[in-house]
């Protein structure tokens, strides 16, 4: 009995210590496996699997973060960043997930960088640095509302966050403002570590006009902080020392008068260095546009303080005994200096951000794609006002003009902000029939629709010579496809149904002709590697008309497929739509001279042919055309060519700058040419010279909005008498304007992917040819070719149902062969 | 190991000789492809988005495989236990780590059937545009890893009960959870939940695959939670003679 309980006893302790055991050994195993979890976190260890290696750092990102020792970056990241934040459309945009893909990538390269490059966090713990959202604000990043509101003391206001990083190296720094696309880290990480290097090896050249420059700054905003401080009016504020209180009850006008009275003799000594250092900065003028920007504000600046001591020595008579318009003028002169020091500030901020920045020229003046705001206005004022007086109905065609002419100038400036400025690239107009400035890095003549003159041709073709990157993107053809027309003679509304193909008056085949390049002037059609072309038409269901949207395939677009995979422009390309291309060709002799580097880098589909004008241009009847005629593609669509051209006008006289008085403008006669300028042309003619030269057969898809194009016909001179015509005229420079529109929305689908290509083009003119391939990296959309509803029924019925019937198939076999198997075991 | 893969190919027989095997893979295949054609709402056209990918399968196929997957492991023990044969089945010279691992992989046999007939979309998808083909082996490995946590927490749940309806349901919460931890659950806990809490959802680390990427990070993590229930369901199965 004893023993038997012994037993009992001894099996329920077994039982109770392998319970234990059992529980001791889970634990360590759940133990293990957290720990083992937490120590990769500090690892990266991994296999991208993609083809072109997105989610890894290219080779030239690791080269970037090597060649730099001592790069700190400092990272700032807000501790608890939202969800989604608003986009502009009314989407959001999601967050989850930013935060560690920001952190992974700054610290990929610190890794590839072997400790050449530092990564520092900015934390909101330190006392006296703020959050880190004010750390980031004052470090020039852009913070983002996530439209939430926050408490603040006893006010509601909307959270900022910040997602961002700044890099220094030595004496030079770049910001990332906001790191909120991971696709493009990469991209916006390596330009930045490039921008450092090139930044720093140009600053250590102009040294001297950047510590001017600086100077400058440092006096201007010195004499403008003490001014404000000493004429501050805050009814909240305490006196710290020299600021005014208003808890006396004083007049705030008299107090700030005998403040800023009181200290007229600071203000004389710390802002009369603002003289000084102007005075003393020699090597910045007229070298750079943004020292002269920098000067001509300081200059303006110190005039304002110039006028202000006059007024604080008693020298300005009118104010005496007058001391509330006297402080008003002090006010207002404040007022202006806090202006002018912020206009000193961002020009000097561009100053030192200028060096090494390469410079984006786009010609402007032959109906191109300029995406600039004319810098005169399109009417004089006092001209206007002499038409006004001669017929009122004509000032009310001429504000219309001008409305048009606004919005045509707001348009091109938005477009330029938001495709160029905001990502970084610096872009400059260069106007036709002008010299090309020289700090002008590559050239891009963007689809001219009238004539190049021959004063544009020679700048153009000295341009070449010297080296520097020449892009032409040819619009030959003009097509319009269901677009506004004035309406009838009897001034019936307008007509939504033009639909026209003509020549434009370009003259690049010309232009080209002289560099061994052949710009075919045919259309590009193709059958089967077609884009869709958006149309809107009127709809008529019972009594109501409304717009309807309709997409056809449509033959003008080509969609090219074969692509160079050896040229950085063209290597990560899948496919690209062109919409009413040409198609170029090297000339014989160009393609047979070993000098030279000729590759064909677009090409379309084998199914593509060459049509000669005239064509319909209705989707189904150019898609007849193009399936009777024989396919000749594949066809060059974008052709690259560098190696050592000969002058066009070599043997020439240089031909002479034109003249651009206009009949509209004549209050501003244009400067002329100097009588000198021939003369130094001749002497600095270059006969030859190693170009590059990348020529697109087509606009991409994006047309140049253009005043003389729009407002075509518009002559001031006409206006002073009224004429039916001119009623016609206004008609048409607003269908003109309208038409712009329906034509870019038109094929508005295609724009994402062929701007993809443009940037990349300026990354690559811009001689970052390491980022075309890693920009690209970004975009990891796959398109599909285009399924009709049938195709799509029937895929979709295959893949639904296929799975399935293949599982149930096998099921059924299986089954099939054990009954078999069992049958033939009774037998 | 010879015992472990005996014990396998008899699950998998057993798995395929039963019509729920049939039955599951089906309504997978059909969910998960009227969510990829569709979305989760019925707002979405796969071919208007004009884009060679097959990320909505990558997205969509955990849901579908979180509800699944617990109704072919709900089995595994549970009915052993209940019709007695898990008796047997100890008194066979296998360790109880060998069942456990053994039945496992017989489920995860089926799950490899199932996944290699979705084949069928990224052969659909060939054939109106190129997909990268890097990005779609990466999703699959991502699937094989994440159905292999969803199978061994099936299996933990099997092994705490007899009713194999108990077992599926809680089987389908854990793996509901884990798909969704910091999504659904923890937001109702915190308004931002903590970056560890964040790591613990299947979702997150199932992110990486989806693009194409296999991260050591992610795939340690996908193991750590099979091996833990592994581990948890040998115990589990010991915990018969402790009563």
């Amino acid at each position: 009995m004893g023993s038997k309980m012994n037993d009992t006893k001894k099996t329920v302790s077994k039982k109770g210590s392998s319970r234990t055991d059992a529980w001791v050994m889970l634990l360590a195993v759940v133990g293990v496996a957290v720990l083992l979890n937490a120590l990769l976190t500090q690892t990266s260890l991994r296999i991208d699997l993609t083809d072109q290696q997105v989610h890894t750092l290219s080779g030239a990102s690791k080269k970037a973060a090597n060649d730099l020792d001592g790069v700190v970056i400092t990272a700032y990241i807000s501790k608890k960043l939202p969800e989604t934040i608003p986009l502009p459309n009314g989407d959001k945009m999601p967050l989850k997930g930013i935060e560690r893909a920001f952190r992974d990538k700054l610290e990929e390269y610190v890794a590839a960088s072997g400790g050449k490059v530092k990564l520092v966090y900015a934390d909101n713990g330190s006392p006296g640095v703020g959050t880190v959202e004010e750390q980031a604000e004052a470090a020039k990043l852009e913070t983002f509302s996530s439209k939430e509101y926050q408490v603040a003391g006893e006010e509601l206001k909307f959270a900022h966050y910040a997602m961002g990083a700044t890099f220094h190296y030595k004496t030079v720094h770049e910001v990332f403002g906001k790191a909120l696309q991971p696709g493009y880290y990469e991209f916006e990480i390596t330009k930045i570590l490039l921008r450092l290097q090139e930044k720093y090896a140009a600053a250590q050249i102009q040294k001297e006009p950047l510590s001017q420059g600086k100077a400058v700054f440092d006096a201007v905003k010195a004499c403008n902080d003490l001014i404000q401080k000493k004429g501050k009016v805050d009814e909240g504020a305490k006196d710290d020392g020299g600021g005014l209180s208003l808890k006396t009850g004083a007049d705030p006008s008299q107090k700030r008068v005998d403040a800023m009275l009181a200290a007229k003799d600071d203000i004389a000594k710390v802002c009369g260095d603002v003289k000084l250092k102007i005075a003393a900065a020699t090597s910045l003028k007229g070298k750079s546009q943004f020292g002269d920007q920098l000067l001509d504000a300081a200059g303006q600046f110190d005039q304002v303080i110039g006028e202000l001591g006059d007024v604080l020595s008693g020298k300005a008579e009118q104010f005496k005994d007058k001391p509330k318009q006297l402080a008003a003028v002090m006010g207002q002169a404040m007022g202006m200096l806090a202006d002018l020091t912020k206009e000193v500030d961002r020009s000097h901020t561009n100053l030192s951000d200028s060096p090494g920045r390469k410079v984006v020229g786009f010609l402007c003046g032959n109906g191109e794609f300029c995406p600039f705001a004319e810098s005169e206005p399109f009417v004089q004022e006092q001209m206007a006002m002499m038409v006004a007086q001669n017929n009122p109905m004509m000032k009310q065609i001429v504000q219309a003009a001008t409305q048009i002419a606004q919005g045509i100038d707001e348009t091109n400036g938005r477009i330029g902000d938001n495709l160029f400025t905001k990502r970084g690239y610096s872009i400059r107009r260069v106007d036709a029939d002008s010299p090309i400035p020289s700090e002008i890095s590559s050239l891009i003549i963007y689809a001219p629709r009238t004539a190049l003159s021959e004063y544009t041709r020679y700048q153009l073709d000295q341009f070449l010579l010297s080296g520097r990157p020449v892009v032409m993107l040819a619009q030959e053809w003009d097509v319009a496809l269901m677009n506004m027309a004035p309406g009838d003679e009897l001034g019936n509304d307008m007509r939504m149904d033009y639909t026209a193909l003509s020549a434009t008056g370009s003259n690049l085949q010309d232009v080209l002709k002289n560099y061994g390049v052949e710009l075919k002037r045919d259309l590009t059609l193709d059958t089967k590697h077609v884009q869709t072309v958006r149309v809107m038409k009127l709809v008529q269901k019972g009594g109501l008309q409304f717009q309807s949207q309709q997409d056809f395939p449509y033959a003008l677009i080509p969609v090219a497929t074969h692509f160079d995979q050896s040229h950085p422009l063209s290597k990560s390309l899948d496919n690209l739509a062109l919409p009413y291309a040409t198609s170029v060709e090297p000339s014989a002799q160009l393609a047979q001279d070993k000098r030279f580097e000729v590759a064909k880098i677009i090409q379309s589909s084998e199914s593509s042919l060459s049509h000669a004008a005239p064509l319909p241009v209705l989707p189904p009847a150019v898609q007849e055309v193009a399936l009777q005629a024989k396919p000749n593609g594949p066809l060059t669509l974008a052709l690259y060519v560098r190696g050592p051209f000969k002058s066009a006008f070599a043997g020439k006289e240089p031909p002479a700058r034109p003249d651009k008085k206009t009949a509209e403008d004549p209050m501003h006669p244009k400067e002329k040419p100097s009588e000198n300028a021939q003369e130094l042309a001749k002497r600095s003619f270059k006969g030859e010279g190693v170009g590059k030269l990348l020529v697109v057969a087509s606009n991409l898809g994006i047309e140049g909005l253009d005043r003389g194009q729009v407002l075509k016909g518009f002559d001031l001179s006409k206006m002073a008498q009224f004429s039916a015509e001119i009623i016609k005229d206004y008609q048409l420079w607003n269908a003109n304007f309208q038409n712009w529109q329906i034509r870019i929305g038109q094929v508005s689908h295609l724009l994402g992917g062929n701007l993809q290509f443009l940037t990349n083009i300026l990354d690559w003119s811009t001689s970052h040819e390491a980022l075309v391939e890693i920009r690209s990296k970004g975009d990891t959309r796959r398109p599909m070719q285009q399924v009709d509803d049938g195709q799509a029924k029937r895929l979709r019925l295959v893949t639904l149902l296929g799975g399935p019937l293949l599982l149930i198939g096998a099921g059924l076999l299986r089954w099939r062969l054990r009954r078999a198997r069992n049958l033939a075991l009774k037998v | 190991m010879n015992a472990v893969l005996t014990l396998a190919r008899r699950e998998m027989a057993a798995t395929f000789d039963s019509p729920i095997a049939y039955i599951a893979g089906s309504v997978f295949l059909v969910v998960t492809g009227l969510l990829f054609f569709f979305g989760y709402d019925g707002s979405a056209d796969f071919f208007a988005a004009r884009e060679a990918t097959l990320r909505p399968l990558f997205e969509y196929a955990p849901w579908t495989l979180a509800v699944i997957l617990p109704a072919v492991t709900m089995r595994l023990v549970a009915e052993e236990k209940k019709s007695g044969t898990l008796e047997l089945l100890v008194t066979l010279p296998v360790s109880d780590l060998q069942i456990v691992l053994g039945k496992l992989l017989g489920a995860f046999g089926f799950l490899a059937v199932t996944l290699a007939v979705t084949a069928i979309f990224p052969i659909m998808i060939a054939t109106v545009g190129h997909p990268d083909l890097g990005a779609v082996i990466g999703g699959y490995v991502g699937l094989l890893l994440i159905g292999t946590a969803f199978l061994a927490l099936g299996l933990l749940t099997s092994t705490w009960t007899h009713n194999q309806i108990i077992a599926f349901i809680v089987g389908l919460l854990l793996c509901v959870f884990f798909w969704t931890a910091t999504d659904a659950l923890l937001k109702l806990a915190f308004d931002r939940p903590p970056l560890a809490l964040e790591l613990l959802s299947f979702r997150t680390q199932f992110e990486a695959f989806a693009k194409g990427v296999v991260d050591i990070r992610n795939v340690v993590y996908f193991l750590s939670v099979t091996a833990v229930a592994v581990v948890a369901s040998t115990y589990s199965l010991q915990s018969r003679h402790w009563k």
